[in-house]
């Protein structure tokens, strides 16, 4: 085998992949542009910055004292992506303005819409009716346009609560030791592995190995597909005889496959760089080490050249796409297994099911990778195993889809039978 | 030294045999044509001697290799199947096929444009594949053949599709790559195509072997001869079917081209047509190869209704 060629073959593959239309809008720009509008379209719906005050008719005579500093505080039950939405840059700005009880509201609300924007701009005007405190009857609050949905609620929420402030108060209670009293403790969940003791979110726990497993699972039908697609055009162009009078058909097979590796790499590169971002913006970039970075590599290596070996010998043997899936039918349901089982196996990484699973070729990589990402360490010999069992698999494959390629890629029309495609194997 | 060596090389698809115990040999440096019906077994021959296919039995040598694949580099090779990467541009797929022949050729891109201007596709570089109609696709497929100056070119049905001007200036060419000494192998079921440019002809019929001469032999020989006649009037006709010697009337124009059948003496011929019919003109021409091939097929196909 001439590597000469193999390598000539396989640049062609990587480039005409890589510059093809298709492939940079939907595989490379499409997660760019999702990564772009999560990043950016929160800053461009955030409302223009505001300041200025609140002006409160409080005539129930008590709220005011405990509305004052929780207006200053009003961002402070917010989120980060909330706080950064809203139009208040800095909370700690807005004013209380306490108005006579005799004022006419109407009068009050009216000057919100008259104002200039700028601090001395009125941004809302809350009423407390008298009975407020007693009964429970609703408080109005006037808002100007200016003031966003987020900052509209939060102060509403606020006012709220300075009403039972004043009520407890009322009562001679002292309403932050109710409140003390009454706030719900969070857990924190330690796992204790053999490793040590690590503090990570059940969420976490579970959902991190079936992001990575479909992550692989993604990028590996991704370049499967597109080895197929380019094989079912050089079959349906009629370009493969005056291919295989320069190469051997083991030399276009490796080079297409060895093409289709280094695009699926880049796939993957660039789908665990944006992880990587999200993770350290979720502030959990402990999750994706280096390590598990490489050994999703390794893994994703293995996985494809056995679907790449089956997606040859496949499209070997179709003039069309159509064809093609109507065979792939069975290898896909196979392979799609760990999908299935990923809630099982992501609960119990140590059970029989998933050890045994880890070295079934060809969903072995999928399993172990899901395996890698859980909390508990997985015995390096296993991991090892684990290689060295989808290797040997995907030799078997590449061995078995050179005899079928060989035979299939210079046929035309109808699919032969299985059947006759295994005794291709013999020849 | 021989460029083509084929002994007894058989293959055969399901219950269809479709080369049958062929041997051939192809000089070094001559112009070999490949003649045949349709699905007479060309294709799969030169598929073979290209190693595209496996011959289920029977020796091939090429070039001195066992197998093609052992001197893919000094091979050209024309597919039948015209076949190009439809998105791919022209001067892309030419380097493309050059590199997988192993040219490394600096001067790659300045090759592969002077070989675009002789075929008359000027501009054709910068391209999209699919943008070219598909004589000039053609065309862009004899110059993948050629780039890497190979020893040997296969080339089938070369002049198939192309419009008399194209397929004047790719004749010009092959013959061109015949006179820098190439080896040259073409099929065609185009007998006139194989007189014109041959040294050489071999002729399969269902796989088998039914002729392998070479030209000159073939118009040195007294086999095959015909005769024009002119008659006067046309009166005769008849008589001239109802000759023993005379396999078949043709008309040609204005007159009629007699048959003869093997072994029959011209002179004799000439004497007995005299006699049969008012004769304005005769002369003695040679059978043109498609005439010697449909009786040699008519032979393969029912022995002993003729010869």
């Amino acid at each position: 085998m001439s590597v000469r060629k193999v390598l000539v073959v396989a640049l062609r593959e990587l480039v005409a992949t890589v510059t093809a239309r298709g492939f940079v809008i939907g595989v490379l720009l499409m997660p760019l542009l999702i990564a772009g509008v999560i990043a950016f379209i929160p800053r461009l719906i955030r409302m223009p910055s505001v300041s200025g005050s609140i002006a409160l008719v409080d005539r129930s005579g008590a709220v005011a004292p405990h509305l004052v500093p929780r207006v200053r505080d009003v961002m402070a039950d917010l989120g980060p992506i909330s706080r950064r939405r809203s139009s208040i840059a800095d909370p700690t700005s807005l004013r209380v303005d306490v108005l006579p009880e005799g004022v006419d509201v109407a009068v009050e609300t009216a000057r919100m819409v008259a104002a200039a924007p700028g601090p001395d701009a009125r941004l809302a005007v809350a009423v407390i009716p008298e009975t407020s405190l007693d009964d429970g009857t609703p408080f109005d609050l006037y808002t100007s346009s200016r003031l966003d949905i987020v900052l509209q609620s939060a102060l509403a929420e606020q006012i709220a609560e300075a009403i039972v402030d004043a009520r407890l108060e009322r009562s001679g209670i002292d309403a932050a030791r109710i409140r003390t009293l009454v706030k719900r403790p969070q857990s924190v969940t330690r796992t204790v592995t053999a490793a040590g003791t690590e503090e990570i979110a059940e969420l976490t726990r579970i959902l991190m190995p079936f992001a990575f497993m479909m992550l692989l699972w993604a990028v590996t039908f991704t370049a499967g597909q597109l080895l197929l697609t380019t094989l079912v055009e050089e079959k349906s162009q009629r370009v493969m005889e005056v291919l295989l009078s320069a190469v051997s058909p083991l030399e276009l097979l490796t080079g297409k496959i060895l093409g289709n590796v280094c695009v699926g790499l880049i796939v993957l590169a660039v789908y665990l760089g944006l992880g990587a971002g999200a993770l350290s913006a979720l502030r959990l970039p402990h999750v994706l080490s280096s390590g598990m970075a490489l050994l999703l590599c390794a893994f994703f290596v293995v996985a494809f050249l056995f679907l790449a070996a089956i997606m040859a010998a496949v499209g070997s043997v179709v003039d069309d796409l159509r064809s093609a899936q109507s065979l792939l039918s069975p290898i896909l349901v196979l392979m799609s297994t760990p999908l299935l089982l990923w809630l099982p196996i992501a609960r119990e990484p140590s059970s029989t099911l998933a050890v045994v699973l880890s070295f079934v070729p060809p969903i072995g990589p999928f399993v172990t990778v899901l395996r890698l990402a859980s909390p508990e360490p997985l015995p390096v010999w296993q991991i090892a195993l684990s290689l060295v069992v989808g290797a040997a698999s995907v030799v078997v494959a590449i061995w078995t889809s050179a005899k079928v390629f060989r035979v299939g890629v210079l046929l035309y029309g109808k699919p032969p039978p299985l059947r006759t495609m295994l005794s291709w194997l013999t020849r | 030294m021989e460029a083509v060596v084929l002994e007894r090389v058989s293959k055969s698809f399901g219950d269809a045999r479709a080369v049958d115990a062929l041997d051939l040999v192809v000089p070094t440096g001559q112009i070999a044509g490949f003649i045949g019906p349709n699905g007479a077994g060309k294709t799969t021959t030169m598929r073979m001697i290209l190693s595209i296919l496996v011959p289920d039995s029977g020796a091939l040598r090429v070039l001195g290799q066992p197998r093609a694949t052992d001197c893919q580099d000094r091979i050209g090779y024309l597919p039948e199947e015209r076949g190009l990467y439809k998105k791919m541009r022209v001067g892309a797929f030419l380097a493309y096929m050059a590199r997988l022949k192993g040219v490394r050729d600096k001067d790659l891109r300045g090759n592969i444009e002077r070989w675009l201007a002789r075929l008359e596709l000027e501009g054709a570089y910068g391209k999209r594949c699919e943008e070219l109609s598909k004589g000039m696709q053609q065309k862009v497929q004899f110059a993948a053949a050629v780039l890497h100056e190979p020893d040997l070119l296969v080339l089938d049905e070369p002049f198939s599709g192309l419009d008399p001007v194209s397929g004047s200036v790719l004749r010009e060419l092959v013959l061109e790559q015949h006179r820098a000494g190439r080896t040259i192998l073409f099929s065609t079921h185009r007998m006139q195509e194989a007189q014109q440019l041959c040294d050489h002809v071999f002729m399969i019929h269902h796989g088998k072997k039914v002729l392998d001469t070479s030209c000159a032999a073939l118009e040195a020989s007294g086999d095959g001869r015909a005769i024009l006649v002119e008659l006067e009037g046309d009166a005769g006709v008849e008589a001239l079917e109802r000759l023993p010697a005379v396999e078949n009337v043709a008309r040609a124009g204005r007159a009629l081209r007699l048959a003869l059948r093997e072994g029959a003496d011209p002179a004799a011929v000439i004497r007995e047509i005299a006699a049969a019919a008012r004769v304005r003109r005769v002369e003695v021409v040679r059978a043109s190869l498609e005439e010697i091939f449909l009786r040699l097929a008519r032979t393969a196909d029912h022995p002993g209704s003729d010869a």
